[in-house]
């Protein structure tokens, strides 16, 4: 169950994807959401799909992996579809009582199935092959500007790296406290909802704990070495944006040019 | 007579099919009877803990059976809870997963779950304060006000409350001070001698088996290595080494003593017992 998330996660690797800059990865899921939600009719949704499978090949990202982001997502899915079909105005197909299918609804259902799974197969492609730090390292570059109006980017991001970096961490003590209960006979499984939320509170109590603790020795930890913020600091690796960056980004351009204009034009 | 534990050629495969495969248990086959007092060792990976965690029904086999007195645990997978029962378990750092508002509560948890009635439950939790020397006024405390010592105890109350015939322990003693982890031993060796129980200790520490156990199973990358008493353990360094680990100090000492060329007995494996050794050597006196 809990494995089932892979929000987050990282899988090492060495291809072209995994070694862009990160501003640049960021810059490109930005400018595809965009492509998504401005697309309008089977030839932009087709450009999107082909942009995607273009760069999860190169990745070599196994598809598996890429379905398997969307298994907690699967009931949200349906539901888009289902409250598409039936709530759609338009040309009815099929009527049963109150219900109508329309021909409108069942089109739009589809696009918004296909709009959802590409959205978040293509976002997760950006932190399988990002790692955190290089992530919140873009990030931080790319807010950097707003600093000028005293955004603490600096903070923002480090708040954001230490959440990402202690999220499978928490996944794993999760785990652990779960099993531990379940070993002294606690049931997260079955009864009414009521009873399964009362039965979560043997895990939340030393999950919260722990994490509190956890907290504390990070703090102490970083005061240790006399970490103070933003101000001044240097960087191990320092980023810098090379030749196939610039291509990439181009490449990311066009397509999202491509695929707001296909709608207009088709 | 029934076995406490069967294991057959018991496989366990994680993250099957991801780039992340590892198998931790390959082709385990190995048994327990009733009343032994078992010791686990291994190297850290060596798949201890995903081992024992079989016996409760907390993993399934990839492949393979695991009996627990005389029964297939996932037989029908609907009733693998009451194993949780017959194999309580300990987890490593178990203080960490203390959570109700008083120790009293937090140690009724298993009995509860189990459904015994009230004074069952009563009479259940402080028989378990006392097999694991904690005294009874801090049953009314908070759990997080114990100290780090009393808090594992307590936890290690929560499950011998169950009362289960076979009590399985992960590192009990990890990250305690001599004095509290010689404790710890001699408190399950009495549930272990008073209840008839089946115990199988897991540790790295082999000063800790030497002391307690009566067979020793070692674990290697996933295979039972080698198992017998701790004399015929101990008495193959060499192959312990292969493992990443190594026979208790007075051991080594006595070996070290026997290639300078002592007469000694090197199947020593306690103080207790170095002492002994070594009195007789100077003609009895200590
Ligand atoms: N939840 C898990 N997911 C994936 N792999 C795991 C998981 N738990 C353990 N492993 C892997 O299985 C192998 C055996 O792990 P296990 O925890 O059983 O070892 P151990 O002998 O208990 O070690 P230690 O002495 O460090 O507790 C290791 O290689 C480990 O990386
Ligand atoms: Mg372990």
């Amino acid at each position: 169950m809990l494995q089932d998330i892979t929000l987050g996660q990282y899988f090492p690797g060495s291809t072209l994807i995994h070694r862009l800059d990160p501003r640049v990865k960021l810059v490109a899921a930005f400018l595809y959401i965009v492509a998504l939600f401005s697309a309008q009719g089977p030839v932009a949704y087709g450009l999107c799909l082909l942009w995607l499978v273009l760069v999860t090949s190169v990745s070599k990202v196994h598809i598996r992996l890429m379905l398997k982001g969307l298994k907690p997502l699967l009931f949200i899915i349906i539901f888009t579809a289902v409250l598409n079909v039936f709530y759609t105005p338009g040309r009815i197909i099929y009527e049963f009582y109150f219900l109508h299918i329309t021909y409108e609804g069942i089109a739009l259902a589809f696009y918004m199935v296909v709009r959802i799974i590409l959205l978040i197969t293509g976002t997760s492609l950006l932190t399988y092959t990002t790692s955190p730090i290089m992530l919140t390292d873009g990030i931080e570059l790319l807010l950097n500007p707003l600093k000028k109006i005293k955004v603490p980017v600096h903070e923002l991001s480090m708040m954001m790296t230490i959440a990402l970096r202690f999220i499978p961490t928490l996944i794993e003590e999760t785990e652990k406290i779960m099993n531990a209960q379940k070993a002294r006979g606690a049931d997260f499984e079955s009864g009414r909802l009521i009873r399964r939320i009362k039965a979560l509170s043997p895990v939340l109590i030393p999950l919260f704990v722990s994490a509190f603790r956890r907290a504390d020795e990070l703090a102490v930890a970083m005061e240790c070495r006399l970490y103070r913020g933003g101000e001044g600091r240097t960087r191990l690796k320092e980023l810098s944006l090379t030749r196939a960056d610039y291509y990439s980004l181009a490449f990311c351009l066009v397509f999202t040019a491509l695929a707001i204009l296909s709608g207009k034009i088709f | 007579m029934v076995k406490s534990i069967e294991v057959k050629n018991l496989t366990h495969v994680y993250s099957a099919g991801t780039p992340f495969e590892t198998t931790a248990l390959s082709d385990i086959s190995f048994s327990v009877e009733k009343g032994e007092f078992v010791g686990i060792i291994g190297h850290t990976g060596s798949g201890k803990s995903t081992l024992i965690q079989h016996f409760n029904g907390l993993k399934k086999p990839t492949s393979g059976t695991v009996m627990i007195e005389g029964e297939d645990v996932w037989a029908n997978p609907r009733d693998v809870k009451k194993f949780r029962f017959r194999a309580g378990m300990v987890f490593q750092y178990p203080e960490y997963q203390l959570f109700e508002e008083t120790v009293f509560l937090d140690i009724a948890f298993g009995p509860k779950n189990m459904g015994l009635k009230q004074s069952e439950i009563e009479e259940r939790v402080l028989e378990a304060v006392e097999f694991v020397g904690l005294s009874p006024d801090i049953l009314e405390k908070s759990p997080f006000d114990l100290s780090g010592g009393q808090k594992r105890r307590a936890a290690i109350a929560g499950v011998i409350a169950m009362r289960p015939g076979i009590l399985i322990l992960d590192e009990p003693t990890a990250g305690l001070d001599p004095r509290g982890r010689d404790d710890i031993l001699l408190h399950i060796s009495e549930y272990h001698k008073k209840m008839n129980a089946t115990v199988l200790l897991v540790t790295h520490s082999m000063e800790d088996i030497a002391k307690t156990v009566n067979r020793i199973t070692v674990l290697s990358r996933g295979k039972i290595l080698t198992d017998g008493t701790p004399k015929e353990v101990f008495s193959e360094p060499e192959l312990l080494k292969s493992a990443g680990l190594s026979v208790p100090q007075v051991t080594r000492v006595f070996l070290r003593l026997r290639e300078l060329g002592a007469p000694v007995d090197t199947t020593v494996y306690t103080v207790e017992q170095a002492v002994k050794q070594l009195s007789a050597l100077r003609g009895g006196k200590v």
